[in-house]
């Protein structure tokens, strides 16, 4: 507190500039989007949109080579089929606030729409969006075929320990490497939990080979090398989520321990964004209007699906043990 | 409230709304009935002396009858 001994013997005014000039906000750190790289896969684009929300996804198949005849003539006949594969959007979502011009005002420009819209963009859309593509990407995967020996996909869910979670890495590697998925651009996905199981496995492995010998490389460790490792917290890496209100995680959820994809097998398509905001008037009784609407969703595609693996287990917890 | 399912998306929605949600292709998750509960039986409670020693007969004390004297 001010007093006219400790400003100089002058009778100014006291200014508090915690009050007067605090405009920045105090909030918890920021969520960003974990997976953006598979919001700008370039698949996006790529297939052709036949209504405002189904895509087509062409695909063509044709048959093997058979023995030739010198003797006679074969009948010509047609030996590849074309299908396109519909993919229909259905994830539309919203949200909107009222803002009253003297809230901004005597919140000392702290209420102003853009705060208001940063806050709701760091905390809500980009994490709900997140726990929306991981789940929707698991579901998918799971209901889908592996395109080369037509058996439904399931997901790996050997409980990670620090002596078997290169093991584990090596084989869903192996899995994408015999379903030929490019070596380059792989990413995988882990909790930070398993983010540090990961590196206690390497630092092992690789003091290891220091005394094993500089011929006795651990192939494994070389092999986490090839792929881009992200670490995303736990609660978004779920395989189910309750979107009634924002998103939360859903009774029956199974903790997602490694999601190795490769960005060419995923589509996630934006058919319509709106986002407007509106001046007072005497429809909103003085007040501005913030209204945003999306339209989008994430779909795998089937022909790349061995270019996704999981390590999933049971229950809510990081399946992990030391 | 009843809870609604479509692919990995969970709502739970409010009776007048489940028609709507149903037409966009949700289905109703059923929601697993947990066994009725079974009447516990009581525990026993001890009797305790003022000390706490248990299982002792409580001490019953028989009126005596005295002799009235009249005394004059």
């Amino acid at each position: 507190m001010s007093t006219p001994a400790n400003n100089g013997g002058t009778n100014m005014a006291a200014l508090n500039y915690a009050t007067e000039y605090m405009r920045s906000l105090e909030q918890n750190f920021p969520w960003v989007l974990n997976y953006g790289a598979l919001y700008s896969t370039p698949n996006n684009g790529r297939f052709r949109w036949v209504n405002s929300k189904t895509i087509e996804i062409p695909s063509i198949s044709t048959t093997g080579r058979v023995d030739a005849d010198r003797d006679t003539v074969a009948f010509a006949q047609r030996n590849y089929q074309n299908a396109w594969v519909p993919k229909t959007l259905s994830n539309e979502r919203k949200w909107s606030t009222l803002v009253h011009p003297m809230d901004i005002d005597q919140t000392n420009m702290v209420a102003t729409i853009g705060n208001i819209t940063k806050v709701f963009n760091e905390e809500h859309k980009f994490p709900e969006m997140d726990a929306y593509t991981i789940s929707k990407i698991y579901y998918d995967w799971t209901h889908e075929k592996n395109p080369d020996t037509q058996e439904i996909h399931v997901a790996d869910n050997t409980v990670l320990t620090t002596a078997n979670i290169l093991s584990v890495f090596d084989s869903l590697m192996l899995k994408m490497d015999n379903g030929r998925v490019p070596a380059n651009g792989r990413i995988l996905y882990v909790p930070f939990e398993i983010l540090t199981l990961l590196k206690e496995a390497e630092k092992i492995s690789r003091s290891m080979d220091i005394t094993s010998g500089p011929n006795a490389i651990d192939r494994r460790v070389n092999r986490l090398d090839q792929v881009q490792v992200i670490g995303v917290p736990s609660t978004l890496m779920k395989t189910l989520y309750d979107f009634t209100v924002d998103y939360e995680i859903a009774d029956g959820a199974q903790q997602i321990n490694m999601f190795l994809v490769h960005p060419l097998a995923v589509i996630t398509p934006v058919s319509y964004t709106f986002s407007r905001l509106d001046a007072p008037s005497a429809m909103s009784e003085g007040k501005y209007v913030y209204y945003e609407e999306s339209f989008e969703d994430v779909f795998i595609l089937g022909n790349k699906s061995n270019a996704i693996q999981f390590n999933v287990t049971a229950g809510g917890g990081t399946g992990t043990q030391s | 409230m009843i809870t609604l399912r479509k692919e990995n998306r969970i709502v739970k929605v409010s009776d007048n709304e489940v028609e709507k949600y149903i037409g966009k292709g949700y289905t109703r998750v059923e929601v697993e009935q947990s066994a009725p509960l079974k009447p516990q039986p009581v525990p026993k409670t001890e009797e305790k002396n003022l000390f706490g020693a248990t299982d002792v007969e409580p001490v019953k004390v028989k009126a005596t009858k005295t002799k009235r004297t009249n005394r004059k």
